[in-house]
């Protein structure tokens, strides 16, 4: 059974192959696919009525955040942390200017205010009340940890069954095995030939992700693309 | 590295962990409730109340008649039980409309919509409710990108994706090409 919806500004492929009904099957896809929904409900940049946009809207006040905010923000200032700001979820300013700032399917462009000294040192996130707190006006990007997020849910939704793949425009999940080789046979896309693939990896259970600059090319700028280094933008 | 990918995998599982610990108390609770309108535990009704967000200055297809924050996507998935398909709870949102409804753009439904470019041709399936897209399926993806787009990169040994692996790992691509499918569904719900 294989099923695509559209979320997140990409597409999402899940395939599911079972002994189980076909009724069980289509039932937790559906959880499946709501899980990408509650996930950019919560943490889209690009819908002013997001939760992460509504609460990007107070400074210097403490917001509730529910868990399908809180969780991803939380691990991205781990990363941010971890990197010393290399990576910075408080890039989402940067992106809007750079042409990131339009709404899939609707055409809506975004134009938020952002302090441009913005950090990730800006955001405090109480661990204990669940709340979110910004010091400056800024725009939370989560771009690089919600689509995983969902992926991890969406597969926790499929995990009863035998085999399947959580594939979220290009970053995937393979659960199971599949018949010939007890593995999951995965190419690696030519960066530049869509059809090709530069190279194969067997896994199982396990998932891959891959980025490049050959997607999400800005629509404003010639040449500009999706992966910025905040030390020199 | 090596030793920071244990604190990653802990990370990730206990974000998981906590969403699933929260939707076990909220189904639990549902299962009893005949309308549900609790959200324990996810804590998202916290939201819901918060700053009210002005029209959009922008010229939205969707929603730019539709300021109040309460008819957006969020309330819906409150009245969804886990066991429910995405489309069979139609009498929970029925009770919900939002003053928005009274300049409503879009009737409610799902319709098909085609769209094509030069990779193949696209149908759609859109869900509309009260002005909002819920659910897009790609109902037909005969999309074949066959070509390719640059033809400067010397032979490598390549693999055809097709015949020779499962599925395929790449840069996150955008929905750009299915935007003409939508709006062709679009423009059979538009009201007037």
């Amino acid at each position: 059974m294989r099923r695509t919806k559209l979320y997140m500004d990409t597409v999402i492929d899940i395939q599911l192959e079972t002994e189980r009904s076909k009724a069980e099957a289509e039932t937790a896809i559906e959880r499946a696919f709501a899980a990408f929904r509650k996930v950019e409900d919560a943490c889209s940049r690009f819908h002013p009525d997001s939760e992460l946009m509504r609460a990007c809207c107070q400074i210097g006040v403490s917001v509730p955040i529910g868990s399908y905010l809180f969780e991803p923000l939380k691990f991205s200032l781990e990363l941010a942390d971890w990197t010393s700001g290399i990576f910075d979820p408080t890039v989402g300013g940067t992106m809007e200017k750079l042409g990131f700032n339009r709404r899939y399917l609707t055409g809506e462009m975004a134009d938020n205010p952002s302090d441009s000294s913005v950090s990730f040192r800006d955001i405090e996130l109480d661990a204990h009340n669940r709340t979110l707190l910004l010091r400056k006006p800024m725009v939370i990007d989560l771009g690089a940890v919600a689509k995983g997020f969902a992926i991890d849910l969406a597969a926790r939704e499929l995990r009863q069954f035998e085999r399947f793949i959580v594939n979220a425009g290009g970053d995937l999940i393979a659960g199971g095995a599949d018949e010939r080789n007890n593995v999951w046979n995965i190419g690696i896309r030519h960066p530049k030939r869509r059809d090709e693939s530069v190279q194969t990896v067997n896994i199982s259970n396990e998932a891959i992700c891959t980025s490049g600059s050959y997607e999400r090319r800005s629509a404003a700028f010639g040449g500009v693309h999706h992966i910025v280094d905040p030390r020199t933008t | 590295m090596a030793k920071m990918k244990k604190k990653w995998i802990v990370l990730c599982s206990a974000a998981i962990g906590v969403i699933y610990a929260s939707e076990y108390v909220a189904s639990n609770f549902q299962a009893y409730l005949p309308q549900p309108r609790t959200r324990v535990g996810t804590d998202m009704q916290a939201s819901g109340s918060l700053y009210p967000i002005g029209p959009t200055s922008t010229e939205g297809l969707l929603n730019a008649g539709n300021p109040i924050p309460s008819s957006s996507a969020l309330p819906e998935k409150n009245g969804e039980s886990p066991n429910a398909a995405a489309n069979a709870t139609p009498s929970a949102d029925a009770p919900a409309k939002s003053p928005g409804s009274v300049n409503k753009r879009y009737n409610d439904g799902t319709y098909t919509g085609i769209g094509s470019n030069r990779r193949g041709s696209i149908q759609v399936a859109v869900t509309v409710k009260r002005d909002k897209i819920t659910d897009v399926e790609i109902s037909d993806f005969a999309m074949h990108y066959s070509e390719s787009d640059v033809v400067d990169l010397p032979d490598q040994v390549l693999h055809k994706q097709s015949s020779q692996v499962d599925n395929v790992s790449g840069a996150t691509y955008s929905t750009q090409a299915f935007e003409d499918a939508v709006a062709d569904a679009l423009a059979q719900a538009k009201i007037g």
